[in-house]
């Protein structure tokens, strides 16, 4: 993959399936990994598993927003072409929808329909991002240390203020000593 | 080198997973009760991560039914409060 590579085939491509999903996005962009494995690695054989994994891992490892990881499978797929495609696919509609609703929504706060959406939502959502946490998980068998590094992550997010950068930095150091 | 990167996932993972249990705290003050939202959200997994369900068919069908459900319990409470007050009112 070059940074200039020319395919704006590859790019439409991208830029359809992050257009398709982008309303989808109720729980933040994070929840639709599952979905885009299926779209871009199962089906669409757009990007390997391991590129796939990469960017969503380097997204939640960089600074900003972890929205990121899409421009970066859209790099890894189709070079700065496929990275702007993915961008503008999952951005459109999601921004356009969130300025139109969400002035609709706070003027309608006491309106139950709308209380019925916030809250009934919670759960699905809670579940879809258990799922691509599952997806993310390394397997029991082939890297139990692996595991294990995530489920002390898990442990120290969920009852820790600890900040998220000195655990990406364990993470590394771990990793570079080759203990993991 | 592919076992570097997929190591690498594996901060994301556990980071994923806290935020979930992070979150899930104010679902013992919801609606819905909190067995039930753990029942609900067991369900949204098992359809994405054990049967690969497309995200469409998930949103659309789970979520529709949770929102019903809880609109039509929302609306529910809200009836029978608006009785209670007017029987406090006529006694």
């Amino acid at each position: 993959m070059s940074p200039l590579m020319w395919s704006p085939e590859l790019w439409w491509d991208l830029f359809c399936h992050f257009l398709d999903v982008s309303l989808m996005a109720i729980g933040g962009a994070i929840t639709l990994v599952p979905d885009l494995h299926r779209r871009l690695v199962v089906d669409g054989h757009l990007l390997s598993d391991l590129d796939f994994t990469s960017a969503i891992a380097l997204a939640q490892a960089a600074p900003g927003p972890n929205l990121l990881f899409v421009a970066l499978m859209g790099w890894y797929s189709a070079g700065l072409g496929g990275s702007s495609a993915s961008m503008l696919g999952i951005m459109i509609p999601s921004t356009t929808l969130a300025l139109a609703v969400s002035r609709w929504v706070s003027a309608r706060r006491s309106w139950l329909s709308v209380q019925a959406f916030q809250a009934g939502m919670i759960p699905v959502t809670l579940g879809l991002l258990l799922a691509t946490g599952a997806h993310l998980a390394p397997s029991l068998q082939t890297q139990p240390k692996a595991l294990l590094m995530s489920v002390v992550v898990a442990l120290v997010v969920w009852r820790t203020k600890v900040g998220l950068i000195w655990l990406v930095a364990a993470g590394g150091l771990l990793g570079g000593l080759g203990l993991v | 080198l592919a076992t570097a990167s997929l190591v690498g996932a594996a901060p994301s993972a556990g980071q994923i997973v806290g935020t979930v249990l992070k979150l899930a705290a104010p679902i013992k003050d919801h609606v819905l009760g909190w067995p039930l939202c753990v029942l609900l959200a067991s369900l949204a997994f098992a359809m994405m991560a054990w049967l690969h369900w497309p995200l469409l068919y998930v949103l659309l069908g789970l979520g529709c039914v949770t929102c019903i459900g809880t609109y039509a319990l929302l609306r529910h409470r809200a009836l029978s409060k608006a009785n209670d007050k007017a029987k406090g009112a006529s006694a």
